[in-house]
């Protein structure tokens, strides 16, 4: 996605019904375009389906209320992820008794049921990747899937709460750590 | 310039560089074969990740549960809510004027304050007035406190007399015990004291739970009457009749929202109350009112005294539904001596625990995981081993040749066995919930609970109508040409009732997924118990997507007519 700036573009010389027509127009683009994306995000964070997926709607409301409020937001795709970043972490700490959502992926993809177009070999090498992707500290996952959302080093971390050149480290280490995954 | 780290090769291929660093290492790549093979290893890995996510995250991480609400709607709400601040600055200014204009604002001010005063008063005594005779209802009480007394209770089918104190159903005898069980239920429901129910203190805890709530105090002879009406809970009105001289409540009625009603009053000690005609003399008849007599359900009232409802079994289904464990996995609840029996055989250890702790918070529940390997799921159409087992099949051949080959033939297979599933899942869960709220049990429902029954129906049916159409686009372009015209789809349901409607959409959804079945080679087409050839599974399977997709729309609108 490129980086461009939804709230200039809509509230700048257009009339103020027409801009806030656009504006539902954009933000319900970007929610089909991305609302699937940030659902899983929310799940790799550990939370339940119904409320990941209740978590994503709310995402993209906020990122209406906040333009339409006029405020400037240059990437919104980095800015949904961050929120819904966020968002998701207050969930999950509300509901620290429930135990994390765990899609068992791992079992899912041995199963040659689910996976009937791989074979034994691709399958054995997919599985030895999750199980590196597993073994990551938490920073470097989060860095990793958010750079795989798209996001540029300082969305991510502003999203995190650290600095840039961390994540650099952090997505280093990851990728070192997943190159030995793949062999 | 030395060789760059990892690092910076990493951040130099992200575009994260700064710009003068940028052109470094580009002009030491150029040069170097060794930091060109680094950084090639590094795309490779990004190249692995990006495909992690599609392969991985993207196919088996599991589906949002329900299908996405339509965002323009909430967009007006918040328009809606958005216009108020904008009111109420306006509202601000206005009150800021009179601050530079003292003179002219101050009568209005002193007359506005009178005039709220007055509103105040007006309003907030009959409240005052109520709680301050409560509390000295409750202090007279008090006095006397520990000690049972005799009462009466009447509703529009029968007349029981008990003491008061722990509710004691098993003093009674047969039909009493199942009024009073069935009362004690209304009333807990209602949060109101079923032990103590004539007593001040009870009516005033209940009145104090009330978030909104009118009072009235009317004064007789010798009698107070506090009477208070609500829109919240399940009792709507309520009034306590104190005798003057000593403030002991002598005589209380309820009506609740299901349009029962009980009337309580208390009965002299010292008189068996049988043969005591005076102790109720003063009550008044009862208004000739419609009244509907107390469903009897025997499956509703069990000997022990904390009796599980309908209504906590619907509360029970509600939190599985949100763990979207109504789905799928082998978890079944049943109503046994009064308790809810939440069973499952062979889950893992993790769901379990995840399920226990969901329904800790909910009353008279308990929750039986056993290890058995024997999966209690309802029998289905067995997923294929091996789709492409049946190379010899012509049909399957044909539509080989229609999607482009074998290996699409198979990746078809594999997505609409990946939709098949959560497809039935869902259709079972409706016909669940047909089974445990029939007509008698949903009758017992609150109006707020029947909306959470009906919720869960709708986010079931929504699903399944998904994943129906899911499936008709993914088959439509592949069997279109090997199927002949499609039939119309036919009607709709055969009853107005949503009950059998469900049982009629199972069957609808069980019938596709034969089809699917004998289509893709997981069961033979001419199975006794299925009477199409082979030749017309491709426009079978079409017409009854078609007819399948009617249905679930047929049944939201039934389930939305049904609302109370």
């Amino acid at each position: 996605m490129s980086s461009y700036s939804l709230g200039k573009e809509l509230t700048g010389v257009v009339g103020r019904d027409r801009a806030a027509m656009t504006l539902q127009d954009q933000v319900a683009q970007l929610f089909v375009e991305a609302r699937d994306d940030v659902y899983r995000y929310l799940l790799s964070l550990g939370l339940h389906p119904p409320q990941a997926q209740e978590a994503t709607q709310e995402v993209f409301l906020r990122l209406y209320v906040t333009l339409k409020k006029g405020e400037d937001i240059q990437n919104p795709r980095g800015w949904i992820f961050r929120v819904a970043h966020n968002l998701g972490l207050k969930i999950r700490a509300k509901q620290s008794t429930q135990a994390p959502f765990d899609p068992e992926l791992e079992m899912k993809l041995r199963s040659a049921e689910l996976n009937p177009e791989q074979s034994l070999l691709e399958r054995e090498q997919t599985t030895r990747f999750h199980q590196a992707i597993q073994g990551l500290s938490e920073q470097q996952r989060r860095c990793l899937f958010l750079r795989l959302e798209g996001l540029r080093y300082p969305e991510i971390a502003s999203a995190l709460g650290i600095s840039a050149s961390a994540v650099g480290e952090f997505l280093r280490r990851a990728i070192a750590r997943l190159k030995k995954g793949e062999l | 310039m030395p060789h760059p780290d990892e690092e910076q090769l990493l951040r130099y291929s992200d575009g994260e560089l700064p710009g003068r660093a940028t052109s470094q290492v580009h002009s030491h790549l150029k040069a170097c074969w060794e930091c060109r093979a680094n950084l090639e290893e590094i795309e490779k890995t990004v190249g692995a990740s990006v495909r992690y996510r599609a392969t991985v995250l993207q196919r088996h991480l599991p589906a949002p549960p329900a299908p996405w609400t339509d965002i323009y709607s909430s967009f007006a709400r918040i328009d809606a809510s958005i216009e108020q601040p904008s009111f109420s600055e306006r509202f601000l200014r206005m009150l800021a004027w009179p601050v530079h204009h003292p003179k002219q604002w101050a009568p209005a001010l002193l007359a506005l304050l009178a005039a709220v005063g007055l509103f105040y008063r007006y309003r907030l005594t009959p409240s005052v007035q109520a709680s301050e005779l409560l509390n000295k209802a409750i202090l007279a009480s008090d006095a006397q406190r520990g000690k049972p007394h005799l009462i009466r209770i009447r509703t529009s089918a029968h007349t029981v007399t008990r003491r008061t104190g722990v509710a004691q159903a098993s003093e009674a005898n047969g039909s009493d015990r199942e009024t009073l069980n069935s009362l004690q239920t209304l009333f807990r429901n209602a949060n109101y004291n079923w032990d103590d129910p004539l007593s001040a203190r009870s009516y005033s805890a209940w009145r104090n739970q009330l978030a909104a709530k009118r009072d009235q105090v009317t004064e007789d002879r010798d009698t107070y009457r506090v009477r208070t009406d609500t829109e919240s809970g399940d009792l709507l009105e309520a009034s306590l009749r104190l005798r003057s001289q000593d403030l002991q409540p002598i005589e209380g009625r309820f009506e609740f929202r299901n349009r029962d009603w009980v009337e309580i009053t208390d009965v002299a000690e010292d008189v068996e109350p049988s043969v005591n005609p005076l102790a109720t003399a003063r009550i008044p008849a009862p208004e000739n009112r419609a009244t509907l007599p107390f469903e009897k359900d025997p499956s509703t009232i069990a000997p022990a005294v904390q009796v599980a409802t309908i209504s906590d079994e619907l509360h029970v289904w509600a939190v599985l539904h949100q763990l979207g464990a109504d789905l799928g996995d082998p978890v079944e609840v049943s109503r046994d001596a009064g308790q809810i029996v939440v069973s499952g055989v062979g889950i893992a250890p993790e769901r379990q625990q995840q399920i226990q702790a969901a329904l800790n918070s909910l009353p008279n529940v308990v929750v039986r995981f056993s290890e058995s390997t024997s999966a209690a799921a309802p029998p289905r159409a067995t997923a294929p081993e091996n789709p492409s087992a049946g190379d010899s099949k012509p049909l399957q051949a044909r539509i080989a040749g229609q999607v482009g080959g074998r290996a699409n033939f198979d990746q078809l297979a594999a997505q609409v066995l990946d939709l098949n599933e959560p497809m039935m899942s869902r259709a079972y869960a409706l016909r669940r919930l047909a089974d445990r709220f029939p007509a008698q049990a949903e009758a017992q429902l609150n109006s707020q609970d029947l909306e959470m029954l009906r919720r869960l129906q709708r986010e079931h049916a929504a699903a399944l109508g998904e994943q129906t159409a899911q499936l008709e686009r993914l088959l439509k372009p592949a069997l279109k040409s090997v199927s002949g015209a499609a039939r119309a789809a036919g009607p709709s349901f055969s009853s107005d009732s949503w009950r059998p409607a469900t049982e009629e959409l199972f069957q609808s959804a069980r019938r596709v997924e034969k089809l699917l079945a004998v289509m893709f080679g997981a069961a033979p087409a001419d199975s006794p118990d299925d009477s199409v050839n082979a030749e017309q599974v491709p426009a079978e399977l079409l017409a009854n997507l078609a007819q399948l997709r009617a249905k679930v729309e047929a049944y939201d609108h039934l389930l939305a007519k049904t609302e109370r």
